[in-house]
């Protein structure tokens, strides 16, 4: 009911009670119902303010209600980070010691990395070691293009296990691949293997150890590694050279369906920098099984 | 920040920074776009903040994998009737998880950890290894875990395996955008999670396709966003083994794979809501999904497996 009607229902209770009280012989039984009518319409016009101010309240608990979750990840969000921003900022030391142009005591925080950093799960590794997958940009591809493109795909079939089927190949591309985008490239250039598929590229950039560090982050040689997904198994095969990796290649694709879905996985990279649209939500599909089989062979590189 | 005397030519500024890492059983892309109104970053600092930023991705899965017997989740638990302290990720990540089981009256449950083990999650993505948790037989739930807020301290009620998957990954995403604030113009992408910043290299806002959940190569949809959150939440990834309709979100009040949506998206200001809403819209069903988008203020788009679309009032649809 709104507020207008509210106030007409009691406009006219009271207009009734008076013209009841001004008419009726019996004076004081009229006044009492006049009394009486007024109460009602009393009642009615309190009812009006209950009733809004019961209508603000739920508005305004709405109001909270939805808020409230986000005020809630935003707090969460908040205290995790002041929580950990040292140690965070400690590991920032890590990352940046190679560049070396970090302050002191971020530098010193950087010897205080969390212990579980060496954690057996964590085949990856850390910090600068993290191997990346690079997608140049768009205009960087063809630059990126060597002439010796292909050789890197016979080889890694050859040092695979008997003719398997490749889907994706990959060759190694120099630390010039940075500087020609116009970055300067870190006195540790990183390693990158980009990933060719019919047309993309993908570049896994592994970044190397520093230079200061004597000891290869992988052991030289061929590696394979399995990965599951929904649709089956798949085996890609990492090269390292001279501590680096120097290609990948998918080299089984043991799957229940047809094995052409793989070489979608670089088109959907790239759909991803297509000038109508810049991300895909839920897109994460059929990457499970080619990221396993990565981690896996580069677990087994590791030194 | 701006030098001086720059070392590096000004074009540099101008390139967008992107890197992608395999990380959370995915693949993790942050890219950082060209020059912020904010500041000038240089090419260094860009770096070691996307590194900072993958650094939060790393030790929020190492605190809340279930793959890992050893992660702070799994040792938490094996000691149930306990007040176990915990780190500062474990302790909001599962504050906030209970805070939307509330909401959503158990439809979004983060104690479903050991029936999402039984029914064949249990396969750590890097090593394929299986994993096996013994753990006594029981109906368990979210009013099972209880928080002490002054203490930082959880206890479960019973012994049970906490599933943070669509919690942590959103925590992770939210942690590196707030690493990442300095820059107005950036993008977090984790396996088709997203959070967009500011503007793309065009200067718009960013154009986000979502995924259509039964062909591959087309979208759904498109919107355009900017400081937004995005997750889409489908039927159609890690399916289980045992049966052809066997995915990877329960129903925690079933246990068995929710079947009346396809897929369901959800838009808000963080990833922790998007995740986390959109598995439990999923779970809800389109109706009671959408209602649930409305009440938490945040956009919300749904799909039915017969390919009905139900949205929220102000779903910001390009098509």
């Amino acid at each position: 009911m709104t507020k207008l009607t509210r106030f007409l229902i009691a406009a006219a209770i009271i207009s009734v009670a008076a013209v009841v009280a001004g008419t009726h012989p019996q004076r004081g039984r009229s006044a009492s119902l006049a009394l009486l009518f007024l109460l009602l319409a009393a009642l009615v016009a309190a009812g009006m303010l209950a009733f809004r101010s019961r209508t603000a309240e739920q508005r305004t608990a709405a109001k909270n209600l939805s808020p409230s979750l986000a005020t809630l990840s935003s707090a969460a969000i908040l205290a995790v980070y002041a929580a950990g921003y040292h140690r965070t900022s400690g590991s920032a030391g890590g990352f940046s010691e190679e560049s070396g142009r970090r302050s002191a005591p971020v530098v010193v925080a950087s010897a205080a990395a969390p212990p579980s950093s060496q954690h057996q799960i964590e085949p990856l590794g850390q910090d600068a070691h993290t191997p990346a997958l690079v997608i140049p940009p768009a205009g960087s591809q063809q630059k990126n293009r060597l002439p010796g493109d292909h050789a890197a795909t016979s080889n890694t079939s050859a040092s695979s296990n008997g003719a398997p089927v490749e889907y994706a190949t990959a060759r190694s591309v120099t630390p010039q691949t940075t500087a020609s985008r116009g970055i300067p490239a870190p006195a540790t250039a990183a390693p990158q293997i980009a990933m060719t598929g019919s047309d993309p590229d993908i570049q896994v950039a592994a970044p190397a150890a520093p230079a200061s560090q004597a000891k290869p982050r992988y052991k030289d040689g061929t590696y394979s590694g399995w990965g599951s997904c929904r649709h089956g198994d798949i085996q890609a095969s990492v090269s390292i050279q001279e501590g680096k990796i120097s290609s990948v290649a998918i080299t089984q694709c043991l799957t229940r369906y047809s094995c052409s879905w793989i070489s979608d996985l670089p088109n959907q990279v790239v759909k991803r920098q297509s000038p109508e649209v810049d991300y895909v939500s839920g897109a994460s599909q059929s990457t499970d099984a080619f990221y396993g089989a990565v981690v896996s062979a580069l677990s087994q590189a590791r030194n | 920040m701006a030098r001086s005397s720059p070392p590096y030519p000004k074009h540099a500024t101008d390139e967008p920074f992107r890197r992608t890492v395999p990380l959370m059983g995915t693949f993790v892309t942050i890219e950082v776009v060209g020059s912020a109104p904010l500041r000038c970053p240089d090419p260094t600092e860009t770096n070691d903040a996307i590194n900072r930023a993958f650094d939060w991705f790393h030790r929020v899965e190492r605190c809340c994998t279930r793959f890992d017997p050893q992660s702070e989740v799994m040792q938490i638990a094996s000691r149930a009737g306990v007040a176990v302290p915990v780190s500062a990720i474990l302790f909001e990540a599962v504050q906030f998880a209970l805070a939307v089981a509330v909401e959503t009256g158990g439809a979004f449950d983060p104690t479903v950890g050991y029936a999402m083990e039984t029914r064949g999650f249990n396969r750590e993505y890097r090593t394929g290894q299986l994993v096996r948790t013994a753990m006594p037989a029981g109906a368990v739930n979210y009013r099972d875990v209880r928080l002490d807020d002054a203490e930082k301290t959880i206890t479960l009620l019973r012994p049970l395996i906490l599933d943070l998957g669509a919690v942590a990954k959103g925590l992770a995403i939210d942690l590196a955008a707030r690493e990442l604030q300095t820059f107005a113009n950036f993008a977090v992408d984790a396996g088709g999670d997203l959070y967009l910043a500011g503007s793309n290299a065009k200067g718009e806002p960013w154009s986000v396709g979502i995924r259509h959940p039964r062909r591959d190569q087309e979208l759904l949809d498109s919107v355009r966003v900017s400081n937004r959150a995005v997750c889409t939440s489908g039927d159609y990834e890690r399916r289980t083994s045992p049966g052809p309709d066997g995915h990877h979100i329960l129903d925690p009040r079933t246990g068995d794979s929710a079947q009346s949506v396809a897929s369901a998206t959800a838009i808000a200001p963080t990833a922790m809501m998007t995740d986390a809403l959109s598995t439990a819209a999923f779970v809800l069903g389109p109706a009671e999904g959408i209602r649930l988008f409305e009440r938490m203020g945040v956009e919300g788009l749904i799909v039915t497996p017969s390919l009905e679309r139900f949205a929220t009032k102000g779903f910001p649809s390009v098509f």
